[in-house]
Formats: structure tokens, sequence, C-alpha cells
């Protein structure tokens, strides 16, 4: 207790600093502006604004990524309402409800929901955060290399089940991150391997340059397929800030959005979407007028807010506190804090509870911001969606490239990059996971140097090695995951299969 | 009614699509011989009390790789061969509905993106950029002279500041490095 107290307190003590207010402020900006244009999302705004972290310190400069991810999830919901357009998936379902209200001319309500749900939601779930972070760091000297290994094959098999409709090429993807990994010098003996004596590659491919690539870069070479604007689509409309007996209703869906946003987005490779859908078919289930959802329900709006924001603080308990990404976007904080020199595992918290304090501080001075200007900021916002997507595009491949330049001086790593934005085009077009590839890319180095040292710890006795008692759960875990996973799929198939013969069936009926 | 050996644009395209699936199946196949035969090849033996050694990873990624790209490439000639498979869902990334999309300038900008990065150094940024900028706009289609000119300018100046005075970073002169020397604005 005494441990959640001092690193809520810390956080607190953050917003007396005047520099983490301007960089919360840029961030939260950002993040709002980003949410708002479809097809951006957290992933790519972090891409964007990666090489800028390492100018900063790691306190600023995790504030600074949560502060855009506070903002890009309240931001997905302007353009979900006021254009039936989510800014991003995780605000899918405030479309079905949101553009509805809209179109009956209660968009004051529906955006007075979101809003209201943002900010709760958020406020709630960094206490839980940290409640959930406290004991994950007790377990930071039980961890050993056998653990670490088996923690890490969860977290790549984890995102390889939950992510993408095929788990194979999933697996291909992770395997894919893996073996870029293996450019550079052996973690163990320091043999150079695959480097085929071009002095660039003795230490391997920048970890930054090829995320950067897999995550951002390919998905701005995606967007780039098609030529079309989102302006068509924006009317004009009044806006009201609703009653406050009308947040009545809300009050039990904000509040098991919140629960199962955090809940859901601790779990690796889940993420806000996922944690959004849940809490959204729960709210249904356990609401007394479930026929509104759908068609402008504000508990529906509710609960997909509270969930998604919610799920921020979520991912980063296995981020922080084990070291495990719990989603792209985090992937890229993951990135940001190795390059200023923090080692991810279960010790980073330990060693460095400054992070966990940047953590609240960051989403804490954000919530406020948005408290402050959210409202007011609404329809400002909806201009975003108005911009040339052309030219938004083109902008960030120029913002990557130069950034991606600025880490090293080397044009090796942005030429990385952008090969790497190529291979993940391809991957995102024929359903290879990015987030695996991107995910085992970050985590390569620690997953065979643990295995191999784990092993010499035990003097080569691989029995020892997988019995010890966290390791065997992990592997266990690790197998029923990717066996889940695999009968998910199948299931999967099975119900389309169905579907497409079911026509065929009652021709022949007929 | 329709003949049932008819096959609709939407289903040509996909046909399309599972070629290049097969394709990407046999390359990540022989991405994985080609990790398993060079390390076989340059790789020093295990060592003594590294009872994996250097080898054992790029064996195990390198075969899980072949295994997968040829299952993934024979699921998808299957799939090809199959006109009932034809309709499953798309397993990748969907484009917008309702909008033609074009893989060729998809690759075009791929292509002036790496062209940027390559001349970069040589050329310089303050050419680089702004050339860069202009085509791949006129690349996605856009025509308006007013937008064709000013973000260009706009941006490259932008980021000049932002990196260059902000936070540091030298950017490349290339080919205006002398006058910028001569005016005592680059080293």
């Amino acid at each position: 207790m005494e441990n959640f107290f001092s690193l809520m307190s810390g956080g607190g003590a953050l917003l007396l600093d005047p520099m983490i207010w301007v960089v919360v402020l840029a961030g939260t900006a950002y993040g709002i502006v980003a949410g708002a244009m479809p097809g951006i999302g957290a992933t790519l705004a972090f891409g964007l604004i990666l090489p800028v972290t390492f100018a900063l310190g790691p306190v600023p400069a995790v504030a600074l990524l949560l502060s855009i991810a506070v903002g890009v999830s309240y931001g997905n919901s302007i353009p979900a309402i006021m254009i039936g357009v989510p800014g991003t998936p995780a605000a899918t379902l405030t479309v079905l409800d949101g553009f509805t209200l809209h179109k009956r001319g209660e968009t004051g309500l529906a955006v007075g929901v979101a809003y209201v749900s943002a900010i709760v939601g958020q406020l709630i779930s960094i206490p839980l955060f940290v409640l959930a972070l406290v004991p994950l760091s007790g377990l930071a000297y039980v961890f050993l290399a056998p653990e670490l290994f088996g923690l890490y094959l969860l977290g790549v098999v984890a995102v390889v089940s939950l992510t993408g409709k095929n788990v194979v090429k999933g697996l291909i993807a992770a395997v894919l991150g893996l073996a870029v990994g293996l450019v550079g010098l052996d973690p163990i003996q320091f043999q150079p391997r695959f480097d085929f004596g071009v002095p660039v590659l003795r230490n391997g491919f920048d970890t930054a340059a090829v995320i950067i690539g897999l995550l951002a870069v390919s998905e701005l070479f995606r967007s780039a397929r098609q030529v079309f604007q989102w302006d068509a689509l924006v009317d004009n409309f009044r806006m009201k800030f609703p009653r406050p007996k009308t947040f009545l209703p809300t009050a039990r869906p904000i509040l098991l959005g919140t629960i199962l946003g955090t809940a859901v987005g601790a779990v690796p490779g889940a993420s806000g979407t996922a944690a959004a859908m849940i809490a959204y078919q729960q709210a249904k289930l356990t609401s007394k007028r479930p026929q509104e959802f759908g068609k402008g329900s504000i508990e529906g709006i509710a609960a997909n807010e509270s969930a998604q924001n919610a799920a921020n603080s979520g991912e980063l308990i296995p981020t922080l506190g084990l070291g495990i990404p719990g989603s792209g976007s985090m992937v890229l904080l993951l990135s940001a804090l190795t390059i200023q020199g923090l080692v991810p595992g279960p010790r980073m918290v330990v060693e460095t509870p400054s992070l966990v304090e940047a953590a609240v501080g960051g989403m804490l001075a954000s919530t406020v911001l948005l408290i402050i200007t959210g409202w007011w900021l609404a329809r400002a916002m909806l201009k975003a969606v108005t911009v040339n997507r052309s030219v938004v595009i083109i902008v960030a491949i120029a913002l990557v490239v130069i950034g991606t330049f600025s880490l090293s001086g080397r044009v090796f790593d942005v030429i990385t990059a952008l090969v790497f934005g190529v291979i993940g085009y391809y991957m995102r077009r024929y359903g290879y996971s990015v987030a695996a590839a991107s995910l085992a890319v970050v985590l390569a180095e620690g997953f065979e140097k643990n295995l191999r040292s784990g092993l010499a710890l035990f003097d080569n006795n691989v029995w020892e090695f997988v019995s010890r008692p966290m390791t065997a759960v992990l592997l266990l875990l690790s197998l029923a995951m990717l066996i889940l996973g695999i009968r998910g799929e199948r299931r999967t198939r099975r119900k389309l299969r169905e579907q497409e013969n079911e026509p065929a069936v009652a021709n022949t009926a007929k | 009614m329709a003949d049932k050996d008819t096959v609709t644009e939407a289903e040509s395209a996909r046909l399309g699509d599972r070629w290049v699936d097969i394709a990407g199946g046999l390359a990540f196949a022989a991405l994985g011989l080609a990790i398993v035969v060079i390390g076989e090849l340059t790789l020093r033996e295990d060592i003594k009390g590294d009872l994996l050694g250097p080898m054992a990873f790029p064996r195990l990624l390198g075969g899980m790789l072949c295994v997968g790209g040829l299952y993934v490439a024979f699921r998808a000639w299957r799939m090809s061969a199959d006109q009932s498979a034809i309709a499953l869902d798309e397993e990748g990334d969907e484009d917008e509905a309702d909008v033609p999309a074009s893989t060729i300038r998809a690759f075009t900008v791929m292509g002036l993106s790496l062209l940027y990065a390559i001349v970069l150094n040589p050329v310089g940024y303050l050419v680089a950029t702004p050339v860069f900028v202009a085509a791949g706009l006129y690349a996605l289609s856009v025509r308006s002279k007013v937008v064709l000119i000013v973000v260009p300018i706009v941006l490259t100046a932008f980021c000049y500041y932002a990196f260059a005075e902000v936070l540091s970073v030298p950017l490349p002169s290339g080919i205006l490095t002398v006058p910028l020397r001569a005016l005592g604005w680059a080293r």
C-alpha cells in the first residue's frame, strides 16, 4: 500500500513541474488532432513523434507519449459522432449510437456523454493501473532468465493468438520479427551473424527504425492506395452541453467500462478496441434498455468511451510491469525507453519508479487539460477531418524520414524504416500481424539471451529450466493461448463456410 | 440466370490476391531456407558450455519460416483452385469501401520515399524535401498549384526549424554546402 501511495503522490508531484505541462499540452493537442483524423491513430501518432522523445529525458518522454494516447482516445469519438467515421477502430461502436444521436439533432448529448465518460474512465483507471503494478514489481527479483524467457514467449503468443484472422500467418510474422534480431552480434558469444561483412550491420538493424517502418510507414503506404476526402461528410449542427441529471443513466456503464477497459487493456494484443467492444456488449447485456443500443443509446457511448480510455492505463500494466508491450503504441513507448538506456522487464519499475510516476503524472495532467478544454475543442477538432488526406500522408512520410534520420544521422536507418514499411505494407494487405512482428523485434535479443543464459544457469539441464514453477506456468499458458487461438480461427472459418453454403442449400430446396 | 462459371470482377481481384499470397508464402519459405543455409555456412560450431550456441536460433527460426511459408502457399493454392473458397473473408486490412484502390499509386509513393532517402545526403535536405513532398502530393492526385507550392515550402521550413534549431539535429546540406558555409549557416 505504501508503494501505491508513493507512486501516486510522485505522479501528482510532477504536476508542479511547468516543463511537464508544456510537454503534456503539446501531446494532448497533438493526440486529439491525430485521433480526430481517421486513419492516423495512436500508433502512427507515436511513430511520428518518437524521434522527438529522444531529445527529452525518459520522464518527459513517457508523459508526452501517454498524453498523446489520452488525446487520441478522446479525439477519435469526434468524427465517430459527427460524421459517422471512427477516428480509430476503438470508436467504431460510438458511431452506432453517437452518429444516430447527431442525425436526430442531439449532437451535444452524444459529445457530452463521450466527453464525461472519457474523463471519468481515464481518472478512475489511473489508480487501478498503479494498484495492479505494485504486486507485479514484487515479482521483479523472482524473475530470472527462465521466467523472463517464458514471459516473452507468452507475450508474443498472446499477440499472435489475439490479433489477425490467421494464427499461422501471425506466427510467421512473429518469427520474422525474431529473425530480424539474428542480424548483428550473437547475444552470448558476440559472434557476428548475418552481417555479410557490412560494417553498418555489425550491431544489427536499429530497432526503432524497424518498428517505425512496420507500424507507421506501412500504414502510410497502405493509405496511399486510395485518394478520397472526408470533408464531404461534414454538415452544420448545434451543440449544447446536456443538463447534469442527463448523465445519471451513464454511471453504471461508465464504471463497468472503466473496470473492463483496464482489465482487458492489460492483456497483450487486446488493446482499446477489444476492451471497448467487450464493455459495450456487457453494458447492453446488463442494461434495462438494451433495445436502445445501436439506436442512440447514451449507455452504449458511455461504456465504449470509458473502456477505450481506461485501456490506456490497462496497456501500461504489462508494458511497464513486465516489459511486454500491450499494443503497437506500447511497442513504440518501450522502444523510446530502450533508446534512453532502460532495459524492458519486471525490474524496470523497481529500478526506475520515476517511469510509473511519469505515466501517472502525464495521464493526470492530460485528463485535467481535457476537463478544461475538451468540450470546446470538440467542434474545432472536426476541422482536422477536413484536412486534405493526401497532404497528411505525404507530410507524415516526410516527417518519418527526417525523424528517423535525426535518431542517428544515418541514411541507412531511414532506408531500413522504409524497406520495413514496404514489408509491413505487404503484411497488412495479406493478413500477417505487424503487431506481432514488431513486438518480436523488441523482444528478440532478450528472447534468445534469456533462453541460452537460463540454460547455462542450470548447467544446460532442460528439465530444471522448464520445471521452475513460474516458467512452467508461463510456458503452459503460452501453449494454451496458441491452442485457443487456432481453435477460435477454425470455428470462425467453419461459420463462414456455413454462411456461404446457406444460400446454395436454400436454392436447392426451392 | 448468370453462368456459374463466370467470375465477377471482385472474384477475379481476389484470385489475383491469392497468387500474391502464394508468392508471399514461397518468399517466406525461401527466406527461412536462406537463413538456415547461410547460418550453416558462416557460423562457428557450438562452443562447449553453451548448449544451444549461435546456430540454434537461425536453425529454429529459419526452419519455422520455411515450413510456415510452404503451408501458407499450399493453403492459398488450394483456395485458388476451389471457387467456393474465394468468398471467404479476406485476411488482410481492407481498403475503404466504394473508393478505387491503386497498388501502382502506393508503389509510386514507396519509390519516391526511397529515392528521397537515398538522395537526402548528396542533394541535401533543403532541396530534396520540397521536391519529394511536391512529387508525393502530385502522385496522390493533388493538382492545386497553391498546395503543391505552399505545403512543401512550409513543411521544409518548419522541420528545419524544429530539428536543426530546436533539437540541434544537423540536417545534410548536400549541394548547398558551399553557399550555406559562405553564409555561416553550415559548418
